[in-house]
Formats: C-alpha cells, structure tokens, sequence
C-alpha cells in the first residue's frame, strides 16, 4: 500500500473513532451505532452479490437470523456475549450451507428469487414459532455485550459510546479482511465468477464452491450484523425481516459501490443517517430519500467509492455505453 | 348433501380465483416491463396502490360511478407511469439491471410517501355498484363483485395477450425482447416503446388495485405485498408466457386461499415462495417457461 | 496427448457427435473442420466437460477425462476458448490477465490475508508472467482499458491471452479468427504459431480455411457428427468425400 493511501486511510479511521466526540448527543450516537451496525448487513451482501455477482435478494434476512440466534442463545442458553457471536456466526454459516446447497444450482434471478423464498419462510417460521421465538412479539431483555473472564472482570458495552467502539472496531477488523481476501485466489475467483462463470470454470475455477463460500462468509458477516443489533437495540421482533430491509440493504451496497471494500460501510452509513437527517421533515422524509437516492444512482454510475477511485486515479473510467435507445 | 369442508373448499376455490386472476394481471404488466425493458419495477406495488387510491377519489371528490373510475384510474395512473419512466428509467439506458432496480425502489418511497401524504394512513373505503349483492351459486356464496373482478381480470388478460399476438404495438414489443437493437434497426421507437410499456404496466396494475380496493380496503402500503407476489407469480409463469401466467396466478391464488382457511393467514404467505422454490428447482424455467 | 475412442452424444434421437476416433500429438497443431452444424463445438464441449459423452472415452494424458465438470479438466491441463468471445468484461486487461494466472498460483490464504513473503513472490511471478503475455500479444497500449470495450478482434486476443496465462499444456480454440479480417487473421496465425512454438499443444476448430490449411499440421473433418477425413492440409484438401460436404458452401479451398 502506497503512502498516500496509508495517509488517506488512517485519516478516515481518525474521523471515524473521532465521531462521537463531535456529536456528543445520546440520540446522534445511537445513530452512528446503527449506522455501522447496519452496514454489517451491506457487508455481507457486497460479498456475494458485489464480489460474486450472485443477486441474493434473500441474504439481508440473515441480518434478522443473526439477531434472533444471538438472542435465543444469551437468553435461553446463557451465553457470554462473546459466545453468542461466535455461535450465530457457526450457526449462520450452517444455515447457509444448507440454503445455499439448493439455490446454488440455479443461476442468475432464479437464484436470487429462491433465496427470497427461504428468506420468506424463515420469516414465516420465526413469526410462528411462538415457543421459541414468542412470535409477534419479539424477544426481550436481551443481555448488553460483554467481554470478560469469569463474573469479576466483565467489561459491560453498555451506552452508545462504547458500543460505537466495539462495532466501528469489529467492522473495520471486517473490512480489513475483505480487503485481504480480495486478494487471495478465493477472492479473485469471486471476481471472475461474477464477471464470466463460463470462463472461470474453464480455467480451474470451481463455480458452485466459489460461490458457496461467498454466500457462506456472507451469512456471516451479515449475522454479526444482527448479533451486535440485538444486543444493543435488546430487543428484536420479526418486524426485521420486511421487504424493505432487504431493498435498503441493496441500496446501500449499490449506492455504496458494488464489489469494493469501503462502498458497503459509506452506503450503510449514508442511508441510516439520511432519513434520520430527514427527520425534521417528517412527513416528505420518504420522498427525500427516494429522490436522494434516485439522483445518487444517476449521477454516480460505479456507486460513491467509485466516484472516489476514478477521481485518485485521474485516470478517467471508460463511460458507461449509452446505447442509442 | 355437501359436507362442510367440500363447500368450504370449494368457497376458497372460488375466492382464490379472483385473488388469482389479480395477481395474473399484476404480474404480467411486471413481465412485459422485464422482459421488454429488463427493468424489475420496485414501484408496481404502488402503482397498484394509486390505482385504488385513484378510483377512490374519483369516487367521492369527483362523483364519477365506480365502473366510469377503472378506466380513468388506469389512464391517470399510466400518465404517472410515463412521467416516472422519464425521471427514473430513461436516464439509465445502458446501465447494469440493479441501477433501475434501486431508481424504482426509490420511485416507490416516493409514491407511497405521496399517497400517505394526501391521504393519510387510514385505509379507505371503496364502494362498488356490484358490492353487497350476493350470487349463490350451489352452496357457494360470492358477491357480484368478486365475479365481476374475475371476469374483468380475464377479459383483460385475454385482451392483452391478443394485443401481444395480433396488432402491430403488440408484435413490436415482442420483437424487442427477441432482438433489441435489431428491432431499433427496423425502425421500432424504442424510447416510445418503453414509455408505453411502463404506462400499460402501471395501468394494468391500478386496474387490478381499484378492483380489489372495493374488496379490501385501500391503503398506502397496500402495494407491498402483491408486489412480490407478482415476481413470484412471474417466475412461475414463465417469461413471456401470459397464459402461464394467468394458471399460476390462478393457481397460486386458490392454494393461497385454501391454505388460509384451513391451515393459518401467516402460512398461506409463506406459501407461495414454498411452492416457488419447489418448482424452480424441478422447473428452472418455471412452471410453463417457453419463449414469447 | 489427447485421444478420443469413439465418441459419441446423442440428444434423443440426434446423435451429435458420432463415434469420433482421434489423437492429438504433444506440440501439433490439429484442426477440426465441416459444414456447419456438424459436430465441432459440440465435440469441444465433451472435451472441456460441458457435455456428457453418451459413450466412449476421452483420454487426456491417458485419464479418462468423460464427465468431468470443466474446472476439474481445466486444472488436469485443459484450456478452451468460446466461440462467443469470453473475456471477464469488467475487469480491465490486465487485470483479465492476472485472473488468467491464477490456476496455477499456489500462495496460500494465510499467506496472503498476512502479506508475508510468500505472497509478495507469488505475486511478482504472476505480474511477470501476465507481462510477458501483454507483450506478446502487443496490447501494451491497452493495459488499462475494460475488456467490454475492446475491439473485438482485441477481445479475441484477449482470450487467447488469457488461456495462455493459465499455462495450461493444451489449448482449445474455438472458431479463433471468427468475424477477423484478412489482417486480423494473419495477425491471430502468426501468434497460433508462436504459442507452439512455446510448447503447447492446439487443436483448434475453424471455418476460414486459408488460415486452417496454413497453420495446422493436420486437419480432422467432421459432417453429421461423423469422422470423414483425417490428413496433412494437402491429403483434405484432394478427398473427395471432404469436397463432397462442402460442395455448395461458401468457404473456398486455398
């Protein structure tokens, strides 16, 4: 990595730790909170539909899975916080395998509806299962994260700043190992699959297993996401699972800039804080971010990291073909 | 004598098949935008929706009868199909499918946004001429109006899968789908082409919202949920394929309604993507999948 | 290096490929030729595992490589090219080429999640390696620019380029010089020559029958899926039964 982008970098992450200090506000943190929590799901989906090219409509509600494993293991189990993470991560990656293996057999849109699918009956079970999940009405009392030995010396995430840390930390720990396994030959199979699966396979790339670690990593990344929401939020209801939040996420990786590393995280971050921005105008807050995120999508055609990269490289991206409709 | 559960059954079939036949008329103004203009409009939903909310207003703000608002309601709703094409998809000629993806997505906050803002969140009553006389029809029971929706969805399936067929605009859209640039060549307008495309599309889908907005009620987030039904109902017809369409709307509207009487309204939902997933991965190309 | 024993593959009643015997020699340059639609790429796509043979074998190396999905053929040392031009669009030159050594890079994940030394070789070997392939293709000039919007005789190219970043030992080309013109094509020969040179082995399909007669050191002829000639150019170019099939058609014998 050059100087200049060492410089660059560590200047974002300073901004980034320095945040809470500006906004100091309870109500501006818990934003930031979420911001960072929420573009764990981008995260995820950039893995296997930004890097793999594979449209996983469904991934998003691994998001809701994750916050739901979590809950059920701190709550029924007992788990220290530590062990919830990890556990929705294992968990979510079985459950990945196992959604996976079917849809993977299909290509393009048809995978991507049948992961919807699952993502709907996941859905349906959650809301249903009210043993487990007391249903509609969602879990409560969920355990704050905590990191620690024993009973004496836990370290309680308890109130926005420190939660701010623990999630900024995480995901930038996250970020950076994308970063690094972009770079690997798993990582550059992604890429090829999603640019030509025909000829990926043709020079040694193996189509279906490639694309099941992406999803794999991706239902992790994204579980965490959920892991982290609930036990911050400390409450999750099957409410996560909507339509829309599986639309935000898409915009937020799009929007962001699809298959590079820091796209997810500024599209995260831009619409968790946008509406709430919006919020002074409540009742046009839709339109806004509606008409917002039209104008990004015209004027933005590579997503904002791609704006960004092709004015550093000063080297101009070959314009988008505009065929003559 | 009928036993009770055969004529439930058979009241679920009935209502089922309206149900269904709105999902069929939904889905194929879907079709025709993703196959003509490979766009998957997030915002049908809310077309569907104005198209109540519409009808609604013509209603009572403008005193025009019920059945004099359905075509109006489609006229205004595909003029604000064709603005919205305008502002969302025309710039985007040439881009990736998940750039309209998200223009659409963000088009349908706006409208819904809109419809909340001018009508507020209450759901709203729709009163059709044809609502509270009821049809017994052996042991079945159905209001005209039910018929009436089902016979119009047919009517204007059966009309649009002719129009495809036989007249010229119909031909030109078809071969559009086989051959964009060639049919450019040929002297197709394609810009008129996809402004038309997306009015018939939202015309369609607000016929099919004022006629089931005087079954249920009409509300701003109404549109959600057919949506998505709608591309379900898409992937198991077939692209290209109105008749497979109009069975699998069919289809799935009746095992819909049978799985909600006698099992539960939450499993009757997950139902539908149950028997998507079941049928794409025996039928990748969908239930009747063949070319236009 | 490459054997078929008869091969065959039959959609229902049509039989595509129609017991086809042949041998393919380490370092030639064999050509398959006939009428369209009598078999050629089909009998590629048995060969790279995107078709099952109904019956007979394929030997390549001497394992039987029948059925084997085609990054399992691709990695025993087996490269094709589309007769559709397949390059990763998206990705620019040189990155296509860097994506093209990739099958035979060894850097382990640990390696490169940590940027120890292992991966700085590795990588400086793949860099070189798509280098000399950049400049053996001449297209330098086009390091940077997105394959989608390459020439398409410079896609073509770029295919090539690719296959012959994976190292692999055999190289399939399907219709190489399709849609070329006469300069183009002379261009595309003179690099086939080259990569033989290298010590590859080619078998290439091809309906442009200068270049076949002129690179090739023998030619296979298919029609109706079955075998009909086997030869040096000259020995094809003067049977009958090969003038017979294509009595009619547009290509002209050089």
């Amino acid at each position: 990595m050059n100087r200049r982008k060492l410089l660059f970098l560590s200047g974002l992450i300073l901004v980034l730790i320095l945040l809470p200090w500006v906004f100091q506000a309870a109500y501006t943190r818990h934003i930031l909170v979420m911001a960072v929590i929420y573009s764990f799901s981008a995260l995820g989906l950039n893995v296997i539909f930004g890097c793999a090219g594979q449209t996983a409509f469904g991934l998003p509600a691994f998001f809701a899975l994750g916050a739901y494993i979590s809950s059920l293991l701190a709550l029924k189990l007992g788990f220290p916080f530590s062990l919830c993470l990890l556990g929705t991560m294992v968990i979510s990656a079985g459950f990945g395998f196992v959604i996976g293996y079917p849809c993977l057999q299909l290509r393009g849109i048809y995978f991507g509806i049948t992961t919807m699918a699952f993502a709907q009956i996941l859905y349906y079970v959650v809301s249903n299962w009210v043993e487990l999940t007391r249903g509609p009405m969602g879990l409560v009392d969920i355990p704050p994260a905590s990191l620690g030995f024993g009973d004496h010396f836990q370290f309680v995430f308890n109130g926005e700043l420190r939660y701010y840390y623990l999630v900024l930390g995480a995901c930038l720990l996250n970020l950076f190992f994308l970063a690094r396994l972009m770079e690997t030959r798993l990582g550059r199979g992604f890429v090829a699959i999603r640019e030509n699966q025909d000829l990926s396979a043709s020079i040694g790339i193996h189509p279906f297993w490639v694309k099941m670690v992406a999803f794999m990593l991706a239902c992790m990344i994204t579980s965490m996401g959920g892991s982290f929401y609930a036990h911050f939020v400390r409450f999750v209801s099957p409410i996560e699972f909507q339509w829309y939040f599986i639309g935000l996420t898409f915009i937020m990786v799009i929007t962001g800039g699809i298959g590079t590393i820091w796209g997810p995280f500024i599209g995260g971050a831009i619409f968790t804080v946008l509406p709430e921005v919006f919020r002074a105008v409540e009742t046009y807050r839709n339109i806004l971010v509606g008409a917002v995120l039209i104008l990004i999508v015209i004027f933005f055609p590579e997503g904002i990291m791609g704006k960004i990269t092709q004015r550093r490289a000063k080297r101009p991206l070959p314009a988008m073909e505009r065929k003559n409709a | 004598m009928w036993d009770t559960t055969v004529i439930l059954a058979i009241q679920q079939i009935a209502s089922g098949l309206v149900m269904g036949s709105m999902y069929a008329l939904m889905s194929i103004g879907m079709m025709l935008i993703l196959g003509i203009m490979t766009v998957i409009n997030m915002a049908h939903g809310e077309f569907y929706m104005l198209g109540g909310f519409v009808s609604f207003f013509l209603m009572t703000q403008m005193g025009l009868p019920y059945l004099v608002s359905l075509p109006v309601s489609m006229v205004v709703v595909g003029g604000i199909g064709i603005v919205s094409e305008r502002m969302t998809i025309r710039p985007l000629v040439g881009r990736p499918w998940y750039s309209t993806f998200l223009t659409t997505f963000g088009l349908s906050m706006i409208l819904r946004d809109a419809a909340q803002i001018i009508w507020g969140v209450d759901p709203r009553e729709i009163v059709s001429p044809f609502s509270h006389k009821r049809v017994v029809w052996g042991p079945v029971f159905l209001t005209q109006h039910r018929i009436f929706v089902f016979v119009a969805g047919v009517v204007v399936i059966g009309l649009l899968y002719l129009f495809i067929k036989k007249h010229k605009v119909g031909m030109a859209m078809r071969a559009i789908v086989r051959d964009r640039e060639a049919s450019a060549l040929m002297g197709i307008n394609l810009n008129a082409m996809n402004s038309f495309t997306f009015a018939l599309g939202a015309g369609t889908a607000a016929l099919a919202g004022a006629l089931l907005g005087a079954i249920f009620n009409v509300l701003p987030s109404m549109g959600e949920l057919p949506m998505v039904k709608g591309f379900a109902v898409v992937i198991m017809g077939g692209m290209g394929n109105v008749q497979g369409i109009l069975f699998s709307g069919l289809i799935l509207g009746v095992v819909e309604s049978l799985a909600a009487s006698f099992i539960s309204l939450g499993f009757s939902d997950a139902i539908a993507f149950g028997i998507l997933i079941v049928i794409l991965l025996f039928k990748p190309a969908g239930l009747f999948g063949k070319r236009i | 290096m490459l054997e078929t024993k008869g091969l065959t593959v039959a959609f229902g009643g049509l039989v595509a490929v129609n017991q086809v015997d042949l041998s393919v020699s380490p370092g030639e340059i064999l050509g398959m030729i006939g009428p369209n639609g009598a078999g050629k790429t089909t009998f590629f796509n048995l060969l790279t595992g995107f078709l099952t043979p109904t019956s007979g074998r394929i030997l390549f190396k001497g394992k039987d490589i029948g059925g084997l999905p085609p990054s399992r053929i691709a990695s025993l040392g087996l490269c094709r090219t589309f007769q559709i031009t397949s390059v990763f669009p998206g990705l620019t030159v040189w990155e296509n080429l860097l994506t093209g050594t990739h099958c035979w890079t060894q850097t382990r994940f640990l390696d490169t999640l940590l940027r120890s030394r292992g991966y700085g070789e590795q990588r400086r070997a793949m860099e070189m390696q798509a280098g000399e392939i950049l400049e053996f293709l001449r297209m330098e000039d086009q390091k940077h620019s997105r394959a989608r919007n390459l020439s398409y005789g410079d896609q073509r190219r770029l295919e090539i380029g690719i296959a012959l970043a994976s190292r692999r030992e055999f190289l399939l080309l399907d219709e190489p010089a399709a849609g070329m013109n006469p300069e183009e094509t002379q261009t595309l020969s003179q690099v086939i020559r080259q990569i033989r040179d290298m010590g590859i082995t080619i078998f290439l399909i091809e309906h442009h029958m200068q270049m076949v007669m002129g690179i090739c050191d023998r030619i296979v002829v298919l029609n109706y899926g079955r075998k009909i000639a086997e030869g040096t150019p000259l020995e094809i170019s003067r049977h009958p039964q090969v003038i017979e099939a294509y009595l009619g058609k547009e290509e002209e014998f050089a």
